[in-house]
């Protein structure tokens, strides 16, 4: 990354988080956590997603992704990132949670789920997850940098070992995390698809996210033996996810539109109805009718330029897929404003930094895995 | 090798030597012995003429009479009552629902095997994707059995087709039966097409080859010419992949589909969001394990053990291994949020389900779909036939009882006490689901002994790759 | 050179050795080529320069068109053919559409890409093409490659096209003559179409002689002729040999008051209106008025309608001294039993309806004849 991006990126972090601060006092303590937790959960995907992608690819042997698994192995670095800013949000508790409100205690089913939702269990839920995933970032990513200098196939047997482990505490966590820190903001809604929810749109960013770091390297040469063929498979699980989210948000949705119970469907009414209306179009639409035509054919999925703006605009969409999951907390109306575009500059350039800083984490390629050249050799047939 | 070294960053060396692997690393090809084209062309001729042993007469023989019983029993309830079975107030909805949901669920064996695993490019489905195809065809015949018999007036099955009635009304196109049948529709005459579609150039190779002239005259009829030409290659490798795409999308909103048959209703613990995708890998589970229960048996029978390997069904126990953890999850799932949902109702009949006055059914439902499936974590065990045919039948009831916890239990128990009941199965419920067996394995038999029951023409590529590089050419 | 000549075959072991000899075919002159393999051999395409296949456009095309349609149906029949409320969802309940139309455009789709593929694309099922009925059509789709060598412009030096396969490794060579039928000629297409248009109409006329000569066994008969006592039918469980008994004498309808007159008069003085005098009994009396009184009575109760002329006898005037003076009883009982030619409404109008006609009444009667108190300032 040149000297002026990086300048330009502290500027920004620098004013987004006089934004931030200054948010606090001027826009509210609502807006003001709403916004954090927005971007804590948007960052928790987007490393979880990545964590996922690298056991993913061990699990399954698979050989096409070795030479582009530092990708997502450096996104990652992320995740320990994920503590300030979890621990942090810690203090939004007692006020954006509906369970936390004085008057959760005459609310019935507020109450009846008290031993779930309380603050000791809770924080130590958070507490729990954050350290598990902190854990495998270094049981992961550490691992396979290591690989780079002693090129031990052992540490391959390692990682495959771990990896279905890893794929359960993901499971368990992320579904603990879309509880605790999205549905529970209206604690009186229960979906038990949420978990799933979250991690397909957490896997979908990811895929799109790690395509852009696998093309921005290979337009500056840094991935050599990478071919189209390679990244045509990006595409092809980009598109597929894509088509999972959409069946997962859809069937959610339609199941409690169907019922029309009055304990759940609220839920969906806050996020459907007045201009939040808009949002849902454009989030049905957006997120999944515009990729999924976009990367139809085989020769979408193979072209640089396609895939560019498509993973632009599916991280974008997820964005939006978050803020439509938590702003309705604000109340009626789009809250569109001044603190949502400091949050944006601060957490934005404040990611970009910490990726960069990883971008120097290990070889562009895992040089060390014992799949390799096999991995390089890869051509569709 | 020359020591590959990493001086600039930009100058990376694009050749990077193959270490030695450790036994850990390292895997099987996925065709064993000394075989040629020639030979996977010949055996399966070889299978679908040779004269069956005895043991198949009889096998054949003992299925098609409890068919025959199965189907007598049908008949026998539709002429006297829908009350010769066990469906009343307020369990409405009996065995045949049950079995209907298990049967499509078992048909997605084949879907799942050969057309996701196309699209993951894993060539070890290529010698089982035959038989799997078969087994969601007959499955979905046993399925499809159902619902023509569980409505009321069975001599009414035009009321579900999409026309105005006498008053001008339509088919209720908002209510989840109707989908039901648009997708089951659907999902049958699909999978017969793709399977079809993928017999004809075995048949083509068959056809001239078949000693009776019968056999050749239907095999060149059925194959409709077809000569392999590069032409229609071209044109049949895009439509196999259009299928395997568009099929995909099918097989994963059918059983989504039946699953909103119960989610889309309010009662307790049916409307759950998990149901979609939690019945799809439900389907998916009880599908493998039923193609890893017939390869158990017929791979040492037939001695297809060249294409069908070890290492083929270590593959398949794996993914029955890893849906058994979703479902596990799912399980998880419906508990917690049950219980997270503080709506009594929902809270006491997850409850009902492992502790109520039929405990056994969830009991056993979660011991044959988590519990044991986990012996399939040690590599021994999961090559063993014993141990994968002993889990695999577990899955397949397990599954099974699953349906029943989750219909019964929740049906017998519902909102109001006064209106809870018992559901008592009789004679001809048993009799109609052994029956539906027996057509199954009728057909299954009659299949392995009359047909080409491995793609030859998917498997010899596969045979030409391995003989020249034995490792490489599978990892993709 | 001969005309019955399509192509001369070459037959090779494996798919390697086909791919490495088309280059060195064509650099012999031999442009015109086909291939034939008994799997899909990747490069194959490529080696021969064959366009890509169409079959994708095809399948959007329709699948797009299954999916519009399948929506539109949906909407269509749930919004505007016969809109239905079902189970509180509304006429467009959007989501609900969803699960079929995916549906749809699958089945389409799927369809579109199996038989496009077949009858467009590959002309399938066709039984008269040359390679087909030569002799090394057995080996091709079992385990042989081969590439035949075609005409150019209707010519063909069949022996140097067996020397150039001879010199690119091919094992054996055949030269393939064209069989009766090239293409699929209209001879062909007569024979199919009239022989299945044949078993149609045999089976047609099988099927309707099956069901005249066995007539179907009739189902659930016990759901036809249920055990059980029938209102209007006979029935030998009870005495009188019927199922509906007749109910004992003084027996009375729920909701039903007997009327303790038996002429107007005796009911002008014993019968009493139970009913309040409030707007709703006020309205609910005009609507009865309206509906069965004004026709005869007009809608103020004059009784001069435009039956006049047919009636003989006048309907009473409502608004007539006699019947102002007449008590809420007398109105009741005529309504109840009729007067004169007026019939007798209790069939139609229930006790509580007809008080309120009779409120109704008095105030129509105080409308056309107000004392002076009711004139607001």
């Amino acid at each position: 990354m040149s000297v002026g991006t990086r300048s330009t990126l502290w500027a920004l972090l620098t004013l987004g988080g006089v934004g931030v601060v200054a948010a606090y006092p001027l826009a509210g303590t609502h807006r003001f956590w709403a916004n954090w937790i927005l971007w804590f959960v948007f960052m928790a995907c987007l490393a979880l997603g990545a964590l996922f992608l690298v056991a993913l690819q061990h699990v399954t042997g698979a050989m096409w992704s070795v030479p582009l698994r530092r990708a997502p192995e450096r996104i990652a670095v992320l995740t320990p990132w994920l503590v300030p800013v979890g621990l942090v949000a810690l203090f939004s508790l007692p006020v954006v949670f509906s369970w936390t409100q004085p008057n959760a205690a005459s609310i019935t089913p507020l109450v009846l789920k008290a031993h779930w939702l309380n603050y000791p269990f809770f924080i130590i839920r958070l507490v729990v997850c954050l350290a598990l995933w902190v854990l495998s970032y270094f049981l992961l990513v550490k691992r396979s940098v290591r690989q780079d200098r002693t090129k031990d196939p052992n540490l391959t047997v390692r990682l495959r070992r771990f990896s279905p482990a890893f794929m359960v505490i993901l499971a368990l966590t992320i579904t603990s995390f879309a509880f605790d820190w999205v549905s529970s903001l209206e604690a009186a809604w229960y979906s038990d698809i949420f978990g799933v929810y979250l991690f397909a749109g957490a896997v979908t960013t990811s895929i799109a996210a790690a395509t852009l770091a696998v093309i921005h390297l290979h337009r500056r040469g840094r991935l050599p033996g990478v071919t189209p063929d390679h990244v045509y498979n990006l595409g092809g699980l980009l598109f597929g996810f894509t088509i999972f989210w959409a069946y997962i948000a859809f069937s959610q949705y339609l199941l409690q539109w169907y019922a029309d119970l009055p304990e759940e469907v609220f839920w969906f009414h806050q996020r459907t109805s007045g201009s939040m209306e808009l949002v849902f179009v454009l989030l049905g639409i957006g997120h999944f009718f515009v990729p999924f035509l976009a990367l139809m054919t085989r020769n979408d999925k193979k072209n640089w330029t396609r895939l560019t703006w498509v993973s632009i605009w599916v991280i974008f969409m997820e964005f939006v897929d978050v803020f439509w999951l938590i702003s309705p907390i604000l109340g009626k109306g789009i809250h569109l404003g001044w603190p949502e575009l400091a949050f944006a500059a601060f957490f934005v350039s404040g990611g970009l930094l910490v990726l960069q800083r990883g971008m120097g984490m290990g070889e562009d390629m895992p040089v060390g895995d014992p799949f390799i050249q096999d991995g390089l050799d890869f051509h569709l047939s | 090798m020359p020591e590959v070294t990493l001086t600039e960053r930009r100058h990376v060396e694009t050749t990077f030597p193959r270490p030695d692997l450790p036994e850990a690393l390292r895997v099987k090809p996925l065709v064993e012995g000394d075989v040629s084209i020639g030979d996977i062309g010949d055996k399966v001729r070889e299978l679908s003429e040779a004269k069956p042993p005895r043991s198949w007469y009889i096998a054949v023989t003992v299925t098609s009479l409890v068919a025959l019983m199965g189907l007598a029993a049908a008949g026998y309830m539709i002429y006297t009552g829908i009350g010769t079975m066990g469906n009343n107030v307020p369990v409405v909805w009996g065995f045949l629902i049950i079995n209907f949901v298990f049967w499509v669920g078992i048909g997605h064996a084949g879907t799942l095997i050969s057309v996701i695993l196309l699209l993951f490019r894993q060539r070890w489905r290529n010698a089982i994707s035959r038989t799997a195809e078969a087994v969601t065809v007959f499955a979905f015949v046993c399925a499809m059995m159902f619902p023509a018999i569980h409505v009321g007036r069975p001599w009414l099955p035009h009321w579900l087709f999409a026309y105005p009635n006498e008053r001008g009304m339509w088919i209720n196109f908002r209510s989840p039966l109707v989908w039901d049948v648009c997708a089951v529709v659907t999902y049958f005459s699909v999978s017969v097409m793709f399977w079809y579609l993928g017999l004809i150039p075995d048949f083509a190779s068959l056809r001239s080859r078949v000693k009776s002239r019968v056999k050749r005259w239907v095999f060149r009829l059925l194959s409709l010419g077809w000569i392999g030409n590069a032409r229609q290659w071209l044109h049949y490798e895009k439509a196999y992949l259009l299928l395997a795409g568009l099929t995909t999308t099918l097989a994963l909103s059918v059983h989504s589909i039946v699953s909103m048959d119960f989610a889309s209703s309010m009662v307790p613990g049916w409307h759950m969001t998990i149901f979609p995708p939690y019945f799809v890998v439900g389907a998916a589970f009880s599908g493998f394990a039923g193609v890893v229960l017939v390869f158990a048996f017929v791979r040492t029978a037939l001695g297809i053990e060249s294409y069908v390997t070890e290492r083929h069904m270590d593959l398949l126990n794996k993914t029955v291994l890893f849906l058994s953890c979703l479902m596990s999850y799912a399980y998880l799932m419906e508990g917690f949020t049950a219980w997270y949902s503080s709506n009594g109702f929902i809270r006491y009949i997850f409850a009902n389900y492992v502790w109520g006055d039929q405990w056994w059914a969830g009991t056993l439902t979660i011991f044959f779909n988590c519990v044991l499936p986990q012996l399939l974590w040690f590599k021994r065990l999961r090559r063993s036939v014993p141990v994968m045919v002993i889990v695999s039948a577990g899955v397949t009831l397990g599954m099974w009882l699953e349906r029943y916890t989750i219909i019964i239990l929740s049906l017998h128990r519902d909102y109001l006490p006064s209106s809870w009941g018992v559901y008592l199965p009789t004679l001809v419920d048993f009799m109609i689901l052994l029956g539906s067996v027996g057509i199954f394995l009728t057909l299954l038999l009659l299949f392995l002994r009359k047909m080409p029951i491995i793609a030859a023409w998917e498997v010899k590529p596969d045979i030409v790759h391995f003989r020249s590089k034995p490792l490489e050419a599978e990892h993709v | 050179m001969s005309e019955s000549v399509f192509g001369v075959l070459g037959l090779f072991d494996s798919a390697d050795e086909l791919l490495q000899a088309i280059p060195k075919v064509k650099e012999k002159g031999f442009v015109e080529l086909e291939a034939y393999t008994p799997y899909p051999v990747h490069g194959l395409d490529e080696a021969l320069e064959l366009p890509k296949s169409k079959l994708g456009v095809l399948v959007f095309l329709m699948a797009s068109i299954g999916a519009i349609s399948a929506f539109a149906f949906e909407w269509w029949t749930s919004t505007v053919s016969y809109p239905l409320l079902t189970a509180g969802k509304p006429y467009n309940g959007w989501p609900a559409w969803i699960p079929v139309t995916l549906e749809g455009t699958i089945l389409v789709g799927t369809f579109t890409a199996a038989l496009g593929m077949l009858f467009v694309f590959n002309k399938l099922p066709f039984f008269g093409g040359p390679v087909l009925n030569s002799e090394a059509a057995d080996k091709i789709t079992h385990d042989k490659f081969a590439l035949v060598l075609m005409q150019v412009d209707g010519e063909l030096d069949t022996g140097a096209a067996v020397a150039a396969l001879e010199s690119v490794g091919a094992r054996t060579i055949e030269v393939v003559g064209v069989p009766r039928y090239e293409k699929a000629g209209m001879g062909w297409w007569a024979k199919t179409v009239t022989g299945i248009a044949a078993t149609c109409v045999v089976a047609g006329f099988g099927t309707a002689w099956l069901v005249k000569t066995f007539p179907t066994v009739r189902p659930m008969v016990e759901m036809e002729n249920q055990p059980r006592l029938d209102a209007e039918a006979p029935d030998t469980f009870f005495a009188a040999q019927r199922g509906m008994q007749r109910p004992p004498d003084g027996t009375v309808p729920r909701g039903f008051m007997p009327i303790l007159a038996k002429t107007p008069e005796q009911g002008g003085k014993n019968l009493v209106n139970p009913l309040p005098v409030t707007k709703q009994v006020l309205e609910d009396g005009r609507n009865m008025f309206d509906i069965h009184c004004a026709v005869c009575h007009d809608k103020l109760g004059t009784g001069k309608t435009w039956l006049d002329s047919t009636y003989v006898v006048q309907p009473a005037n409502l608004q007539s001294s006699t019947l102002r003076d007449a008590s809420d009883g007398f109105l009741y009982w005529v309504i109840s039993n009729g007067f004169g030619t007026m019939p007798s409404y209790a069939a139609d109008i229930s006790q509580n309806e007809r008080w309120a006609i009779v409120r109704y009444i008095r105030s129509l009667q105080r409308s056309q004849d107000a004392p002076e108190r009711d004139l607001k300032k």
